[in-house]
């Protein structure tokens, strides 16, 4: 059994290094704007500088770090090429990882979501001047192409938009990030949509949280036996998207607005 | 006891996975990128190789293609912070026998004990192609 001791050296060690990645996200940035380091290089080092820090957050006691960094990954994945208002972003991701380290301990967890949704989300909501709203939605899909499309979608309404690829992650996401409405795919790797969401509906937490379920499967199909009725199922394809997307909005306009 | 070759650019993470490791009874040796890893690997011939996937200068992916081109029938365990299945799969269709998620927890020791009692089979089993892994 690992001793406590050696425990306690490794979350030192990895405040040390965690500071030093954050520098070097920094650097980059600024280097990237400068034109001292061409885009992609500088796209490519933060990311696996952030990669590292959500692998190893939790690894050692910091889960939270790990949440902030898993975040920052969607962030990142938003944007194409690093901008100001990206830098600025991911600064204010930086900072929050900072006060981590320099507390040497993560907030408890009534402030975690709170804390989660100040930070700002990706930005790849086109170039309308959006209202952004305080009102999170977890988008669940392990597809980037539908996660990019209903990410839009969510986004043109105001909403912040927060993804996960898998229910495992969805689950420890909900948790901290604390959702206000879902969107699940049909199709995860582990567990099926539809039953998410009857996961979803029986925990305290979510259970009157709006659902919606994303899938090409027809209205009549056997996976709807049994599901809540209150979640949403959006058809994908061009005839039914538009339409059960627009009543997935409205309804959690209604809730909210 | 087996002889273990982990590969990650991550300190903290080399370190952690090196103590769990030792309290289990095994030799560990670290590498911090796939090119050292493999350099390693040829040289020392672990039992067990732990391979993180998104590492500068050569990526755990193909410093686990070129050691099964080489020859290494020694295990490979994909050590990666990705759910994403497409990743998993390329891990196995790169050679990897069986993957460990991060954050590790608790169960790492378990996972590794696991993975390790599939020493024997080594060589029973032909690696697939990527046609095979995806018919």
């Amino acid at each position: 059994m690992i001793d406590d001791s050696f425990i306690e050296k490794l979350k030192v060690e990895f405040l040390e290094s965690t500071e030093d990645s954050l520098d070097l996200i920094e650097e980059m940035i600024n280097q990237s704007l400068q034109g001292q380091v061409g885009n992609d290089k500088a796209f490519e080092e933060i990311m696996r500088q952030v990669h590292s820090i959500k692998g190893t957050a939790a690894s050692v006691g910091f889960p939270i770090t790990t949440t902030i960094a898993h975040r920052l990954e969607d962030y990142l994945e938003g944007g194409t090429s690093i901008t100001e208002p990206l830098g600025s972003g991911v600064g204010q991701y930086c900072d929050k990882i900072r006060g981590i380290i320099s507390d040497g301990k993560e907030p408890p967890a009534s402030e975690t979501a709170s804390m989660l949704r100040s930070l700002p989300m990706s930005h790849d909501g086109g170039d309308f001047d959006i209202n952004v709203l305080d009102v999170e939605v977890l988008l669940v899909s392990p597809s980037k192409m539908i996660t990019k499309i209903v990410r839009n979608e969510l986004m043109q309404c105001g909403f912040r938009v927060v993804r996960a690829v898998g229910a495992m992650e969805a689950f420890q996401l909900a948790v901290r990030s604390q959702p206000d409405a879902m969107v699940f795919a049909q199709t995860l790797d582990e567990l099926a949509g539809a039953d998410l969401e009857r996961a979803f509906k029986a925990m305290a937490l979510t259970s009157d949280k709006p659902i919606g379920v994303l899938t090409s499967f027809s209205l009549d199909h056997p996976a709807w036996h049994g599901l809540p009725e209150d979640v949403m199922i959006i058809r994908t394809g061009r005839i039914h998207f538009p339409d059960d997307m627009g009543d997935f909005l409205a309804h959690i306009q209604s809730e909210f607005l | 006891m087996s002889l273990i070759l982990h590969v990650d650019d991550d300190t903290v993470m080399r370190n952690l996975v090196s103590g769990y490791l030792k309290d289990l009874g095994h030799d560990v040796v670290s590498a911090e990128n796939g090119l050292e890893g493999m350099k390693l690997a040829e040289d020392i011939g672990p039992d067990l190789i732990l391979m993180d996937i998104d590492m500068p200068v050569l990526d755990g992916y193909a410093a686990t293609q070129q050691l099964r081109e080489k020859g290494y029938h020694g295990l490979i365990a994909a050590v990666t912070a990705s759910e994403r299945v497409k990743d998993l799969a390329n891990a196995v269709v790169a050679g990897c026998d069986d993957f460990i998620p991060k954050p590790l927890g608790d169960d790492f020791p378990d996972l590794v004990k696991l993975i390790l009692q599939r020493k024997d089979e080594i060589g029973k089993e032909e690696l697939l192609t990527e046609d095979e892994f995806f018919d």
